[in-house]
C-alpha cells in the first residue's frame, strides 16, 4: 500500500491518495482511493497531521492486522508516495535543506566546518563512494513522539 | 543535465559563449524534440520531455561538440575530456530512465544494469566535472534506488502518477461540487469519491474506458513518404501572439538557465582558488 501526498490543481489543494500497488494498473484512479481534499496554498506537517487524523488508526491497524483477501490473511507493507518534498512532510523531515536532506540515511547534505564531525560519521552526499548509514527505522516515530530524549545524531532533521 | 551543457562551455569558452549556447539549446529543444518549456513548475520542461530529450540527447551532444570544436591546446584536451564525459552521462540517463519510469517488474538483469548504470551516472558526473553537487534526488538515485528495485522490482509502480490524475479530476469537476466555502466544496467532492468508490459492477461497466486497444487502433505509418510522419505533415498553424509567447518562455528558460549556469561556475573556480 502506499500513501501519496501532494498540493496542485486549480483551484490549488492538497490531496492524499492511498493505492494498492499488487494490482494492475495500480496508478488508474479508479484503483486509487482519495482520502482528503482540502484547500490550502502550502503543505506543511500540522496541516497534514491533521488532515491524516481519522485515517491514521486505520492504516496503523491494517499494518498490525493486515489485510483478509479471499479468506487469507496477508501482511501489509506502508510505502510513501509522491514527490520528495511531499514524503519529507508526511514523516515530518524538515525537507531537502536540511543538514540531513535524505530521507533514509544519515549522510549530510554537503562538507562543514560545524558539522565536521558528522561528516566524518556519516559521510555527506557529495561522496559518491558510499557506504551510507542508514536511518533506524523507529527515529521519526520517536521524534513524533517525544523530542527530548534524542541526541545530536538524530535531531538534526526531524521536527 | 541541459544546464551542464551550458556550464560546460562556460568554463571552457566563456559567459558569452555561454549565453549564446543556452539560447541555441532552447532552440535545438524546440525543434529536434519539440519540447517546450511550461510557465509554471519554475518555466521548466515538465512531464514526459525528460523522454523526448533523452531520445534526441546526440543533437544536444552534436551542439555542444560544435561549440568547443574552435578551441586549441589544453583547453581542447580539456573540452574533449568533457564532451566524452557529456556524452557518456547521457547514455548512462538513456539507460536509466527507461527502468526507473516503468510500471513493470525489472529483470535481475535490467536491475543489475540500473545499479551499474546509476554508479556510472553519479560518479561520472563527480569525476569528470567537479563540480555538479549531489543533490538528495541524485543521492537517492545512486545509494538507495537500486536497492528498492532490488526489493521491490519495479519503482515507476510506487510513481505518483495516480496522485497526480486526482488533480485534474478534481480541476476539471470542482465547480460540479458547490459549497459555500472551499473547505464546504472539498468536502462535497469527497464524499461523492467515497460514493463512486463503492459503485457497483454494473455502474463500473457502464463507466468503463472504450477506447480500443492501442495495438489494434494504431495506424502507423507504412512508407517514408507518408502523412502519418510527423516530418511530412505540414505544420501547425500559430497565430503571432501564441509564437511570440513561446519565444518569449524559451528566452526566459536559457536566461534562467545561463544564470544558475553562471553562479555554479564561479562558485566552483572560487572553490578552486582557495
Amino acid at each position: 500500500m502506499t500513501i501519496g501526498l501532494d498540493k496542485g490543481g486549480d483551484p490549488g489543494s492538497e490531496k492524499i491518495v492511498l493505492s494498492i500497488v499488487n494490482q494492475k494498473r495500480p496508478n488508474n484512479p479508479r484503483n486509487t482511493i482519495l482520502a482528503a481534499v482540502c484547500p490550502c496554498n502550502k503543505d506543511e506537517y500540522p496541516e497534514m497531521s491533521a488532515m491524516m487524523a481519522i485515517h491514521s488508526p486505520r492504516i496503523d491497524e491494517l499494518l498490525e492486522r493486515g489485510l483478509d483477501v479471499r479468506g487469507e490473511r496477508r501482511p501489509v507493507r506502508l510505502l510513501l508516495s509522491g514527490d520528495f518534498e511531499s514524503q519529507t512532510t508526511v514523516v515530518g523531515h524538515k525537507g531537502p535543506n536540511a543538514t540531513m536532506p535524505c530521507l533514509q540515511c544519515k549522510s549530510t547534505k554537503a562538507p562543514s566546518i560545524a558539522h565536521a564531525t558528522l561528516d566524518a560519521k556519516y559521510g555527506t552526499l557529495q561522496d559518491v563512494s558510499g557506504p551510507w548509514l542508514h536511518r533506524e527505522a523507529d527515529q521519526y516515530a520517536q521524534f513524533l513522539d517525544d523530542c527530548s530524549n534524542c541526541g545530536q545524531d538524530d535531531h538534526l532533521s526531524v521536527t | 543535465m541541459l544546464r551542464l551543457g551550458v556550464e560546460v562551455v562556460i568554463r571552457r569558452c566563456g559567459q558569452a559563449a555561454g549565453s549564446a549556447f543556452a539560447c541555441e539549446l532552447s532552440e535545438v529543444l524546440c525543434e529536434e524534440m519539440r519540447v517546450q518549456p511550461v510557465p509554471y513548475h519554475g518555466g521548466l520542461f515538465i512531464g514526459r520531455d525528460c523522454h523526448a530529450i533523452g531520445d534526441h540527447s546526440d543533437a544536444l551532444c552534436t551542439a555542444l561538440e560544435t561549440k568547443l570544436c574552435g578551441l586549441i591546446g589544453e583547453s581542447a584536451e580539456r573540452a574533449q575530456t568533457y564532451l566524452t564525459g557529456y556524452k557518456a552521462a547521457w547514455e548512462s540517463w538513456n539507460r536509466i530512465r527507461t527502468v526507473l519510469n516503468r510500471a513493470t517488474i525489472a529483470t535481475a538483469d535490467e536491475a543489475a544494469a540500473f545499479r551499474s548504470d546509476a554508479t556510472n551516472f553519479v560518479a561520472g558526473l563527480k569525476a569528470t566535472f567537479g563540480w555538479p553537487n549531489v543533490s538528495p534526488k541524485l543521492h537517492i538515485l545512486l545509494a538507495h534506488a537500486p536497492d528498492f528495485l532490488d526489493e521491490f522490482g519495479s519503482i515507476g509502480l510506487y510513481g505518483e502518477q495516480g496522485l497526480e490524475a486526482w488533480h485534474g479530476r478534481y480541476s476539471q469537476t470542482a465547480r460540479m461540487y458547490p459549497g459555500e466555502t472551499e473547505l464546504a466544496s472539498a468536502a462535497v467532492f469527497m464524499r461523492a469519491m467515497a460514493l463512486a468508490g463503492d459503485a457497483s459492477s454494473a455502474v463500473l461497466e457502464r463507466l468503463a474506458p472504450r477506447r480500443a486497444a492501442p495495438m489494434k487502433a494504431a495506424h502507423k505509418a507504412v512508407s517514408p513518404g507518408d502523412k502519418r510522419l510527423r516530418a511530412n505533415k505540414p505544420p501547425l498553424p500559430l497565430c503571432d501572439e501564441t509564437r511570440e509567447k513561446l519565444e518569449r518562455e524559451r528566452t526566459l528558460w536559457a536566461t534562467k538557465v545561463f544564470a544558475v549556469a553562471v553562479e555554479t561556475i564561479a562558485t566552483h573556480e572560487g572553490r578552486l582558488r582557495e
